[in-house]
């Protein structure tokens, strides 16, 4: 795992009790991991870090979370942050305290991670209505039960997408929850299968 | 009650659909007229010898008697008693009763066609995929299911192409099963059964 320049650069002074004593080094990492997983800068209002220089607060908040975002992308392991840290002059304190955050913050920002990117929209949820049609103005004595299916879409660029909305008969939703049956029974050989391969 | 007081109850109303009344039900007893409908309805038009005037008048009558007698699916004995009053011949009457009933269920269709409508659903393709890596995360193992929507609406055909995941398929297929189920009902048989 590698870091830039001036992530490195940030390190070194996190590392350097004069300018990062205990307590303000443990505020800023909690602020770092804040920032990124609760989109929340009220961290860095801590009031361990008010007597730290806005600038040099400024690059260690922006190294520490790039070596989380970078920890996170390369699923490094333990060993792997140590070494990086160490190549910055941190001591294995620092080290370790840098290690116990991020192992309690690695599934959420995997979640985070892997959320990022293009995709299709995603369905979300579905709502459906059934109703019988009796007659219209064109025709009377219709007779015939009729379904408005609607799924409920994500864009991931953007969130929220209009909905994508299709009337359909009872035999026509008959044959697409076979379809959407196979599909899952698709998924489900697959997910085995690939459970199967990470295993070996 | 009678046939004629069944017939002036559900009467086709002498109206072509054009605002006009025009003389389809009242006062054409002429026996020409009939021999030109006769002739309409076996498509002889070759050996009328009338102007354009009548024999559209005469087109547009028996499409106005067609339409509404398929769209309010009268029966047989209705359509009869609705005719009888004109006073055709029983060969024009059996005729039309004919008609009617081998061109209602095509009427019948086209006129569904011009109902108000939502996009409805043609038909479903799937395809299962695993991303394995993006930009922002490495050794990833995330199953999605893609899924092309194909919807008609109004001649135009549109895709969809839509993405979820296997736990939201379950969930999709707890809907869909649900309100499938749902007209096997008491509730829904009952008013079915009473509609009809």
């Amino acid at each position: 795992m590698e870091l830039s320049a001036y992530a490195q650069g940030g390190w070194r002074l996190l590392g350097d009790p004069r300018r990062f004593p205990r307590r303000p080094y443990a505020a800023l990492l909690r602020a770092a991991f804040r920032s990124l997983l609760d989109h929340s800068h009220a961290g860095l209002d801590d009031p361990d870090l008010k007597d730290i220089d806005p600038t040099v607060l400024k690059h260690c908040h922006a190294a520490a979370a790039t070596c989380i975002l970078e920890a996170g992308k390369q699923k490094a392991d333990i060993s792997a942050i140590s070494t990086c840290l160490e190549d910055c002059k941190l001591d294995r304190e620092r080290i370790e305290q840098f290690c116990t955050e991020y192992q309690k913050n690695k599934d959420a920002l995997e979640i985070l991670l892997g959320s990022i990117g293009r995709s299709p929209l995603h369905i979300t949820d579905v709502s459906w209505r059934l109703e019988y049609q009796i007659k219209s103005n064109q025709l009377h004595k219709t007779y015939q039960p009729s379904y408005l299916v609607t799924l409920n879409v994500e864009n991931s660029d953007s969130g929220s997408h209009p909905d994508v909305s299709f009337s359909c008969t009872m035999e026509q939703l008959q044959v697409l929850l076979s379809f959407v049956i196979f599909s899952m029974l698709g998924s489900s050989c697959g997910c085995n299968f690939l459970t199967t391969c990470q295993s070996k | 009650m009678t046939a004629k007081e069944r017939a002036s109850q559900r009467q086709i109303p002498p109206d072509c659909g054009n605002g006009e009344h025009h003389s389809f039900a009242a006062g054409w007893y002429m026996p020409t007229f009939e021999q030109i409908l006769l002739q309409i309805c076996t498509f002889q038009l070759g050996k009328l010898n009338v102007g354009v005037d009548t024999i559209q008048h005469g087109v547009e009558g028996l499409t106005y008697l067609l339409t509404e007698s398929s769209k309010l699916m009268i029966s047989e004995t209705d359509f009869q008693d609705s005719i009888r009053v004109l006073g055709f011949s029983d060969e024009l009457n059996k005729l039309l009763l004919q008609l009617y009933l081998d061109s209602r269920k095509e009427i019948r269709s086209v006129l569904s066609e011009l109902a108000p409508k939502l996009p409805s659903y043609h038909s479903l393709e799937w395809r299962l995929d695993v991303q394995l890596a993006s930009r922002s995360l490495r050794q990833q193992i995330k199953p999605a299911v893609t899924i092309k929507l194909h919807l008609h609406q109004n001649e135009d055909q549109t895709a969809q192409v839509l993405q979820t995941d296997p736990s939201t398929l379950l969930h999709l297929i707890q809907q869909l099963e649900q309100a499938l189920g749902e007209m096997k009902t008491n509730h829904c048989r009952r008013i079915v059964r009473n509609m009809k």
